[in-house]
């Protein structure tokens, strides 16, 4: 005690005092003591004395003890003494169906994204706490985005506008805009693209109110160079979409489906289900993807070309040539020093399954690629086969920014924003926003644009808006508010009336509703007696369907497609493919703390985003991962941070548009980098840029660096050649159990056996998952920093593996494997926590017990899936403490204090919900009616959740029948641990073995 | 004559003597502090802003619990009820005293509703008096349907008392008590106790 603390060996890295307990950790340094550490954001003060180490006066020692009594006073007082007094609240009146504790759940539409997807909101004491997709939706039937899923989060944002700003109150901002837009010569009002129908008519109304207003649409995202060739060669406004469960062959160029490219929830859904065979005589589509840049369909492709973007109208129109056996592909594989074989047999499966293949390109290459491409699926006889015509795409045209700029660039008397951030991609709007007379912005956040404008009206969230879509030809999609407004907001479509009325708004918040319901009566609902119920009744469903015969366009105009198609494209040494961002899209979601910090599928950059490039292209450059590049092209040059990505084709540069943006408190703090200055006007795809690095360095947090899976069998694959040759080709891969398990089998009773599977045929790494389980169980958002020490809480992460497939350390093929507590049957976690934290329980589960858990750190560190996450720091403090933050957390889930391990749970607040549901009404419990947040939200079907000792005649349970599976396989079984997920190989359908064929044969299709 | 103990040896023992005094004197202190009764959740009887009397209400006039507690049958939170739900005998039934006036119950729960159509106004905010963690997780309805549990094994003779106070601890381990016992005769079910005594039954 009297002694002055010595420090033998080499000195710590870290060392400080600190003094509260509940804010520090304590850590373990190399000599074993335990010493108080500080966050490693701080400076290393190892080379300090004692003194000098005080904080506020206090020494190491002093501290010490302080903790120590603050520790025992603490869990003394915990375990003996009644708990501080709580009030409890009742109602002053029931809502109908409300009870308390128990869930709601309304259906509504995701009008946030580029898609109006489906949306089934659960809400709770009346806010809502997760969002799903809604079942009832034709074409996201159930399943969620991660974009979706982690919409929620914005709602309790409290960086939200709250309150007009720029105006005293919305009643004198309103006069404002009349008064304004009354003796305006000139009004524009710039909207997204995808608004719906009664949104449209409130426009329509405000214009006819006021001629002078046009309307625009900004939508830089849109795919509107693919759309507008489309519209050329066809004589008619519309777009194609690809039917992937009739194709046999697919071949999409730059075009990423699966990812960020068209509806990419129904395409994930009918691609997936053509990729599993289960038996000899299954057989699986093939996918060729054929890009410069490297997209999350890339990564899931059978065959992967890797062709530069310029080179992409060429290619297309050689296939074609190829196809119609004008000119084989070989003179155009060797010019391009391309795999001829390989080509070969891609022209080979195209010819072979006309009818039966579809070619796409993506919305970022320019006008010939698509031209191109439209020849070549005539070729192929793929239209109204493989590709369906919807004369209603969800979108409106969308504007160029020539368009807009050559409508406002002489000086605009009232200039209005609706929802849409234009400045962030296009910065020099900011100076017509100036320089309007009347600025006005209507919107989330006080982002640049509404920073620009002089009224800033703040909007309402989607859950808390009256609205409707329409995403395709027959299907209105509604969306209704499940929240009453937070602040003192007004949802778009609102002012849009208020504006095109003198009436002072009466009735706030129902006004479009009611503007809405007048139009859906009049229009789309059967009108009739008792039309009060079908209005119910469509709100209940969230969908009004109509009729969807097949639309067949006018024909192709094949001169103009090949005059356009034969376009001259000059490229130069470095070409760049700028793509939507994974998660936050065009910058939309830029703010969103849940879809910023999950890691982005390809590259699993966290917070992040840099400039991608193939390894052989960093070592020309003499760049490495982390030095900052200049970026240059004719439109505006960024600086960034360089990523050596193998996968990429040479000489392409690659990175994400949408980052970039901070939060007006702190706009120092910007969130990755904003990439928007090197757009091009057409496309997005720049074709000669220069690259230099600045030789500055920053650093990059990514969740993953290692993806070798240095010869282990942790993903099993095999070829369907090989699969349907011998059955047992996974089986025979899979590693052998060493030994018996060392610990002592649990004694089950035969009740419940929750265990689950997941396909890897299916799975394409979207990240859905990941964030739906975020959202379900309260998980933290960690920061930037901390990400960057593996400190992420994701209880569920999709890993990625590469595999070598040729010499060239570019040519990779990639695999993505979720993980997620393994619930081991003989968990390695269970047996080494001093405190007895973590069991087993009956029903199969490795239970974890927060209040219980001292922080050890033992259980994550014997665990060989590394899926234990600890709270490092009280991560939730700040949106415990917050009022409107803390609505956002599920009830049925414990919040985790500093401290405590925590890990997937299998959703046990749903198992044991439907298990109480099932005692109170005396049923059984069936197949399905527990389902994991992860397995809801899989937009391929990937996951199944059950009970494995379901008998007859209720069972055996989808998850059981998988799992006997002849692809199924453990992973790192060799350690005993006895896993309960089992995970189904993915199946490559090597071009050159047997002919693919689609999972629907034509005579099925008959007439739909 | 040559010391026994060093003058090292003896300030040690002094200083340990000290210590082990003070530790026990901590202990007791502490201990009289936390098993004071008054500080144990055991008969907390808070008093709440209305005068609800669950003797007359519960005891003499026989309302069952259900009738206010609904929410115990349908799931985890037994529920408060609503000022609605006072007010559907309260529009009527009005006990005042000799002079006329209203009861003090009455008038504290008039507080809380518009004496002109005895509409609701503002909710009642009670004393929380059975209060588990936040970590635990209990559901009403597995006991009240599920176990057929009165309500007043847990929570004592409600319909005597004029101010609820707190019966039983509601620790874990009076939990386990009950849980750990042999199942009830009418079960068929085959269950080894009472209830489950899995972690994951009360902690997710």
């Amino acid at each position: 005690m009297e002694k002055e603390f010595k420090s033998k060996g080499a000195p710590p890295r870290v060392t400080a005092l600190v003094v509260a307990a509940e804010a520090r950790p304590i850590s373990l340094t190399e000599g074993g003591r335990a010493r108080l550490a500080i966050p490693i954001r701080e400076e290393p003060n190892s080379h300090r004395s004692a003194e000098e180490q005080k904080v506020d006066g206090i020494t190491r020692r002093s501290a010490m003890k302080f903790m120590g009594a603050t520790m025992a006073l603490a869990s003394g007082l915990a375990a003996c003494v009644r708990k501080p007094p709580r009030k409890v609240i009742s109602r002053t009146s029931q809502p109908e169906y409300n009870h308390p504790g128990q869930a709601l759940y309304y259906s509504s539409t995701w009008t946030d994204g580029p898609f109006p997807y489906g949306m089934l909101v659960k809400v709770q004491d009346g806010r809502p706490i997760k969002l799903d997709g809604n079942p009832d939706h034709p074409i996201n039937k159930g399943t969620s985005s991660a974009a979706m899923q982690g919409s929620l989060l914005s709602l309790y944002d409290p960086e939200r506008l709250r309150a007009p700003k720029g105006a005293a109150s919305w009643a004198a901002a309103d006069q404002q805009v009349r008064g304004a837009l009354k003796t305006a010569k000139k009004a524009v009002l710039v909207t997204r693209a995808t608004i719906g129908p009664s949104e449209r008519r409130a426009i329509s109304d405000l214009r006819s109110v006021y001629p002078a207003l046009r309307h625009v649409v900004y939508e830089p995202l849109a795919d509107e160079t693919r759309r507008s060739v489309w519209r050329e060669l066809h004589g008619q406004d519309g777009e194609w979409l690809p039917r992937f469960e009739w194709a046999s062959v697919v071949l999409a160029i730059e075009c990423d489906f699966l990812g960020t490219d068209g509806v990419e929830l129904e395409s994930i859904q009918s691609f997936s289900g053509t990729r599993v065979a289960e038996t000899a005589d299954d057989t699986i589509s093939r996918l060729y993807v054929v890009e410069g840049g490297l997209s999350l369909t890339g990564t899931n492709a059978d065959h992967r070309i890797r062709l530069r973007p310029s080179l992409a109208a060429s290619f297309v129109r050689a296939l074609r040539d190829a196809v119609d056996e004008r000119t084989p592909i070989d003179a155009f594989a060797a010019a391009n020093d391309l795999d001829a074989k390989l080509l070969g047999a891609l022209v080979g499966d195209l010819k072979e399954n006309r009818g039966k293949a579809v070619v796409v390109a993506g919305a970022g290459l320019p006008k010939a690629a698509h031209a191109a491409t439209a020849l070549l699926n005539r070729s192929l006889d793929a239209f109204n086969k493989t590709l369906e015509w919807n004369p209603q795409p969800a979108g409106l045209i969308a504007n160029s920014k020539a368009e807009i700029e050559a409508l406002v660039e002489d000086g605009v008397d009232v200039l209005i924003t609706l929802g849409v951030d234009v400045v962030h991609s296009w910065s020099a709007f900011a100076k017509h926003l100036s320089a309007a007379k009347l600025s006005v912005g209507h919107g989330l956040y006080l982002d640049s644009t509404l920073s620009a404008c002089e009224l800033r009206l703040p909007s309402h969230h989607v859950l808390e808006s009256w609205n409707d879509a329409r995403p395709r030809v027959g299907i209105i999609s509604l969306c209704q508010p499940v929240i009453m407004p937070l602040y003192d907001t007004r949802q778009e479509a609102e002012s849009l009336l208020a504006w095109a009325s003198e009436a002072p708004d009466a009735a706030p918040h129902t006004r479009f509703r009611d503007f809405l319901k007048a139009r859906l009566e009049a229009e789309e609902l059967e009108v009739g007696p008792g039309m009060e119920v079908a209005w119910e009744t469509a709100l209940h469903q969230g969908v009004i369907l109509g009729p969807t015969n097949a639309f067949v366009p006018a024909e192709l105009d094949v001169p103009r497609a090949e005059a356009l198609a034969a376009t001259p494209l000059q490229a130069g040494a470095y070409e760049l493919v700028l793509t939507p961002h994974s998660s936050v899209w065009d910058g939309r979601f830029g703010l969103n703390a849940w879809l910023l910090e999950v890691p982005d599928p390809v590259t699993k950059l966290m917070w992040d985003n840099a400039a991608c490039m193939s390894a052989s292209t960093a070592k020309r450059l003499s760049v490495e991962t982390g030095y900052l590049v200049k970026l240059s092209t004719p439109d505006g040059s960024v600086e960034l941070p360089a990523l050596v990505q193998p996968g990429l084709a040479d000489g392409v540069i690659m990175t994400a548009l949408g980052m970039g943006r901070a939060y007006a408190s702190a706009p120092d703090e910007v969130f990755g980098t904003n990439t928007w200055p090197l757009i091009p006007s057409e496309g997005r795809v720049q074709f000669d840029i220069s690259v230099s690095p600045t030789g500055e360095e920053t650093s990059l947090v990514r969740s993953q660096s290692e993806f070798s899976m240095h010869s282990r069998p942790i993903v099993l694959e095999a070829t369907l050649g090989e699969f349907r040759a011998n059955l047992e080709a996974i089986q025979e891969k899979r590693s052998k159990e060493h030994g018996e398990p060392i610990y002592e089998p649990f004694k089950y009773g035969g009740g419940h056996k929750w265990e689950m599977a997941i396909d890897l045929a299916r799975c394409v790494g979207c990240n859905a998952c990941v964030i739906a389980c975020q959202a379900e169980n309260n998980i933290a958002i960690v920061g930037k920093e901390e990400c960057g020490n593996g400190r992420e809480m994701h209880w569920m992460r999709i890993d990625q593996y590469r595999d070598p497939v040729s010499h060239d350390e570019d040519e990779l093929s990639f695999h993505h494997q979720p993980m997620l507590c393994q619930q081991c049957d003989y968990a390695p976690c269970e047996n080494v926590c001093p405190v007895n934290a973590t069991n087993h329980d009956d029903e199969g589960l490795n239970s974890m017990v927060y209040n219980r858990c001292i922080g050890t750190r033992y259980c994550a560190n014997n665990c060989p899936y590394k899926v234990r996450r600890f709270n490092f720091f009280n991560f939730q403090k700040r949106f415990v403490e917050d009022p409107v933050q803390k609505l956002l957390f599920n009830p049925q889930v414990t919040v985790r204090q500093i401290g405590v391990m925590e890990k997937c749970t299998f959703c046990v607040q749903r198992i044991k919900g439907a298990e109480f549901e099932a005692a109170r009404t005396g049923s059984e419990m069936s197949d399905g009616v527990v389902r994991t947040a992860c397995q809801q939200a899989c937009p391929a079907s990937a996951i199944s959740f059950g009970d494995v000792n379901l008998r007859a005649p209720a069972g055996p349970a989808e998850v059981a029948v998988k799992q006997q599976s002849a692809r199924s396989f453990l992973v790192l079984e060799e350690l005993r641990v006895r896993p309960n997920v089992t995970y189904l190989a993915r199946l490559r359908n090597e071009a050159g073995e047997e002919a693919p064929a689609p999972k629907k044969q034509a005579e099925e299709r008959g007439d739909e | 004559m040559k010391n026994l103990f060093t003058r090292r040896f003896d300030r040690l023992v002094r200083l340990a003597v000290t210590v082990l005094g003070g530790a026990l004197v901590f202990g007791v202190g502490f201990s009289l502090y936390a098993l004071w009764p008054s500080n144990q959740a055991v008969g907390y009887e808070p008093v709440q802003p209305v005068p609800f009397s669950h003797k007359r209400m519960a005891g003499d006039n026989k309302i069952p619990c259900l009738y206010c507690h609904d929410g115990a049958e349908r799931g985890p939170v037994a529920g408060l009820p609503t000022v609605e739900v006072c007010m559907n005998c309260h529009t009527y039934v009005q006990p005042k005293d000799k002079q006329g006036n209203l009861t003090p119950g009455m008038q504290a729960l008039f507080e809380y509703v518009d004496p002109a159509t005895n509409k609701p106004t503002k909710p009642i905010v009670w004393e929380k008096i059975h209060d588990l963690s936040d970590f635990a997780y209990f559901d009403h309805s597995r006991h009240t349907v599920g176990a057929r549990l009165p309500c007043a094994d847990c929570h004592g003779p409600v319909e005597t008392m004029d101010q609820v106070y707190q019966v039983n601890s509601l620790k874990m381990g009076w939990c386990l008590d009950c849980h750990t016992k042999p199942p009830e005769p009418w079960r068929t079910d085959g269950r080894a106790t009472r209830g489950p005594t899995q972690c994951t039954s009360c902690h997710r």
